[in-house]
């Protein structure tokens, strides 16, 4: 029976409860769940930095039974959205770790009295002094950690010195370079004194049908394995992806004002990280598709430097949209933002928009304390990155305040930020020209969400035959044309909150576009042998919809931003200057249109609030219900 | 040792649409929907991806696309 | 008959560690890795994996160590395994082994890979072909006549 952990840190208290099996039905683990626990644990109206925040960390349904399904999700009220739904997803092993130790949800409140670490074990948790690891990035703390407990086998979450000191979008890492990145997650943690949650579970699973998950678990993998990505995934992981935005004119390029990056033809692509820098594959926990990278810089300035990843996103964020294309460069910021816990996409995503400043001379050297914003400057780069960690100088500034940083700068700053609900706008992909993944980043519950928007499926031209059949509806073929992409954001925004309830890895279901992939057949045939359940597709679809709905009900008690956040960024309603795609924008008229079309498919109001009938349907309107 | 030569079906990147086959080896390839000409690289013998564009004359900075 | 042992490649481990809940799944019918018969050594800051699985030595240090003869090599097929009739579960074979290939569950039982009858699960998953099953009169290095062939072409 899978267990919640509420753990008061201020009077280092824990008490423990069996999840009842109505509520696992009703939101299953990870997002859904943890979405349940922060609308009914959480107080209305509190300062998410206060000890009244609550913090949960949810491992997946059936995290630690099948392939590529050791995520976890991290959910709080946002440090750094300005106060609204904040969640963030992890992978790695320290999901199924969790489970394997008997938890599946922990809900931690209040404020320890000094640095702290949790270290759970096989049903029991301790609160263990963590004065001697405050101050210590997290490669060192891990080090550290591993030495305190005797344990090589542990499995860690903590935070950098950027969530120690309250950078407003400070992430969780784990291991070397896995992190709950979005929404100031690491910012919440560190204002409650907690330095790491650490897990070692020897307890195991014990599952409805053995024999039965045995088979699944063998057919998921070579269903994995055999689709038409996996050899670039398993090679070249999520640096794949770059070349395809770079040359279909998607990409972000000085801060979304150019789409194309032609100095990146020859210097800066995944192969060349393989031949110079790649020393190994390695994986997340019984996934085969082992897509993160071991590196190190072998010469230059940064000579030495070593660590783990970096994702597209980093390639992207810290290469094209900063007007960088060096890889050394690239590859010295990825060290340092894990190792001080700083999100890739706000910490780039302001840089961007200070160098774009700096361009246009709305900020100078008074403003930069003498340091050169110019496109591409390297040493800039990895300044302001320090500085954000440490709390000094600009970066410093960027780090406390992050959106509300374009009011300290004033003049026409804010015009040149893309944020949404206060969060940093997913920058490296700029991907105005395709419908259906503009309008499902734009209304996602965390504010610009490319990990529940990004419709692969809709860039490829695919015949409007194999649309229809995943999903259920007429799709056009034609990533232009809106026909049909109002619900195929719905649905996919349905599945990928599906995906991360479940604990499955994105990348091994359809969501990256490969249609063999992982699917809702395949979920229900493991939550079968995993808990016994006969559940269908439909059945998970509306799972996805009820935990979807419960956050923005989070959303509109706590912000009562509902329409007004859910319009993309001001850049993405002006034409994109380079071919491909120049002269592609989204028309803020057609675009309110389909918003109205995505509500009515929602049954909410135009106002973009969950109607009565709505909430009676999906049976949120007794909440907050409090049965857990 | 000769090899059977395999043919991969790539889309082209700039077009989004347009397929373009490839055959062992090649180390370069034309989309017949846009023209733009592609630099190929091999992931494994017979997975093939599109590694960049084929810039005519080289970059602006005389540097060379053709790495 | 022809005899078959593990062959591991450290170089290919990606750590990911399906097969240890493949073998845990297979022998014990529940997820739980620290039940697994393979165990995956993960030295995490340096990113080395290594998987440690009884290799059928030819004169068993853990038979020797056995105060109880509850370790046999069989002379047909070249596996050691645990006679659990016998077994008490001193761990005296966990010590004598070079290969950290005998595990000690939580229960403080203990384990020793029985090569799933001759077909080993954990090979049949392994992503990366870190671990492999051959003829040990062969290996899996291969001759070294298969490099530079046709230089001269």
């Amino acid at each position: 029976m899978e267990r919640l952990a509420i753990i008061d840190l201020s009077s280092e208290q824990v008490e423990c409860k069996d999840i009842p099996e109505n509520v696992q039905r009703m939101y299953l683990g990870g997002e859904g769940l943890n979405a349940y626990l922060l609308y009914n644990h959480l107080s209305p109206g509190v300062d998410p930095l206060s000890p009244e925040n609550v913090l949960i960390f949810g491992a997946g349904l059936i995290s630690g039974c099948d392939v590529s399904s050791s995520r976890f999700e991290v959910t709080s009220k946002s440090a750094e959205g300005e106060g609204g739904f904040g969640t963030s997803n992890s992978g790695g092993f320290w999901s199924a770790e969790l489970k394997y130790a008997g938890f599946q949800h922990l809900l931690i409140k209040g404020k320890a009295s000094r640095p702290t670490y949790l270290w759970i074990h096989d049903g029991e948790i301790e609160f263990r002094d963590a004065s001697f690891l405050w101050g210590h990035d997290t490669y060192e703390s891990l080090e550290l950690i591993l030495d305190d407990l005797g344990d090589q086998n542990v499995q860690v979450a903590m935070i950098g010195q950027a969530g120690e000191n309250l950078v407003r979008f400070a992430n969780i890492m784990h291991g070397l370079k896995r992190a709950a990145g979005r929404t100031g997650m690491g910012c919440i943690m560190g204002s409650k004194l907690l330095k790491a949650i650490v897990v070692r579970g020897k307890q195991g699973l014990k599952v409805n049908d053995p024999e039965k998950l045995l088979d699944i678990f063998t057919s998921h993998r070579s269903q994995i394995m055999s689709t038409k990505i996996y050899p670039v995934i398993s090679r070249y992981g999520t640096l794949t992806i770059f070349c395809v935005q770079n040359q279909s004119g998607m990409i972000s390029v000085k801060n979304n004002q150019f789409n194309y990056f032609e100095e990146a033809e020859g210097r800066l692509d995944d192969e060349i990280f393989e031949e110079q820098y790649k020393t190994k594959s390695l994986a997340c926990y019984a996934c085969p598709l082992r897509c993160s990278h071991r590196y190190r810089i072998r010469s230059g300035p940064y000579a030495g430097v070593w660590g783990e990843g970096p994702e597209f996103y980093m390639m992207a964020g810290f290469g094209p949209a900063v007007g960088n294309a060096d890889w050394d460069c690239i590859l010295a910021a990825n060290t340092l933002i894990n190792r001080y816990g700083l999100d890739v996409g706000s910490t780039s995503g302001y840089i961007a928009w200070l160098m774009e400043l700096w361009q246009r001379g709305i900020i100078d050297d008074k403003d930069t304390g003498g340091l050169n914003l110019d496109w591409g400057n390297k040493e800039t780069i990895l300044t302001l990155i320090h500085q954000m960690a440490k709390n000094e100088g600009l970066g410093g500034m960027i780090g406390q305040k992050a959106s509300r940083a374009a009011v300290v700068i004033g003049k026409d700053s804010a015009r040149y930020l893309y944020t949404q609900r206060g969060m940093m706008h997913e920058s490296p992909e700029n991907t105005r020209a395709s419908r259906a993944t503009t309008l499902a980043a734009a209304t996602s519950s965390r504010g610009s969400d490319h990990l529940k928007g990004r419709c692969a499926l809709e860039f490829y031209a695919m015949p409007p035959e194999v649309l229809a059949k995943i999903y259920g509806k007429p799709i056009a073929s034609d990533f232009r044309s809106w026909e049909g992409k109002a619900w195929m954001a719905v649905w996919t925004q349905h599945f990928t909150t599906v995906v991360d309830s479940l604990g499955y890895c994105k990348f091994a279901t359809i969501w990256p576009g490969s249609t063999h992939n992982l699917n809702y057949k395949q979920f229900c045939e493991t939550i079968k042998a995993v808990k016994g359940w006969d559940v269908t597709p439909e059945e998970l679809m509306e799972t996805g919809e009820r935990i979807w709905n419960l956050e923005r009900m989070f959303i509109e008690r706590e912000t009562g931003i509902l329409r007004e956040g859910d319009i993309p960024p001001s850049v993405y309603f002006t034409p994109q200057p380079l071919e491909p795609l120049k002269g592609e924008k989204i028309d803020r008229a057609e675009y309110e249109k389909r918003l109205d079309e995505y509500y009515e498919i929602r049954g909410w109001t135009r106002e973009g609030a969950p109607t009565a009938g709505t909430l009676k349907r999906l049976k949120l309107d007794g909440e907050p219900s409090h049965l857990l | 040792m000769s090899v059977g030569k395999k043919e991969y079906t790539l889309r082209c990147m700039r077009c989004l649409g347009g397929r373009i086959t490839v055959f062992t080896g090649d180390s370069a390839a034309r989309c017949s929907h846009c023209g733009q000409n592609w630099r190929i690289s091999w992931v494994t013998p017979e997975v093939a991806k599109i590694r960049g564009r084929i810039i005519e004359g080289g970059r602006k900075d005389g540097a060379s696309s053709h790495n | 008959m022809a005899q078959k042992t593990f062959f591991i490649r450290s170089e290919f481990c990606s750590g990911c560690g399906i097969c240890q809940l493949a073998c845990s799944l297979v022998k014990e019918k529940e997820a739980n890795p620290a039940k697994s018969r393979i165990v995956i050594k993960r030295q995490i800051l340096d990113g080395l994996m290594v998987p440690h699985i009884c290799v059928n030595c030819k004169q068993p240090p853990c038979a020797d160590a056995c105060r109880r003869k509850a370790i046999i090599k069989d002379t047909e097929t070249g596996w050691v395994v645990i006679d659990r009739e016998k077994c008490n579960n001193c761990t005296l074979c966990f010590a004598a082994c070079p290969f950290s290939a005998i595990v000690i569950t939580p229960e403080v039982q203990v384990l020793l890979c029985d090569v799933c009858g001759g077909n080993p699960k954990c090979v049949e998953m392994c992503p990366t072909g870190a671990i492999q099953f051959a003829d040990r009169a062969q290996g899996i290095a291969g001759p070294t006549d298969m490099a530079a062939v046709d230089i001269w072409k």
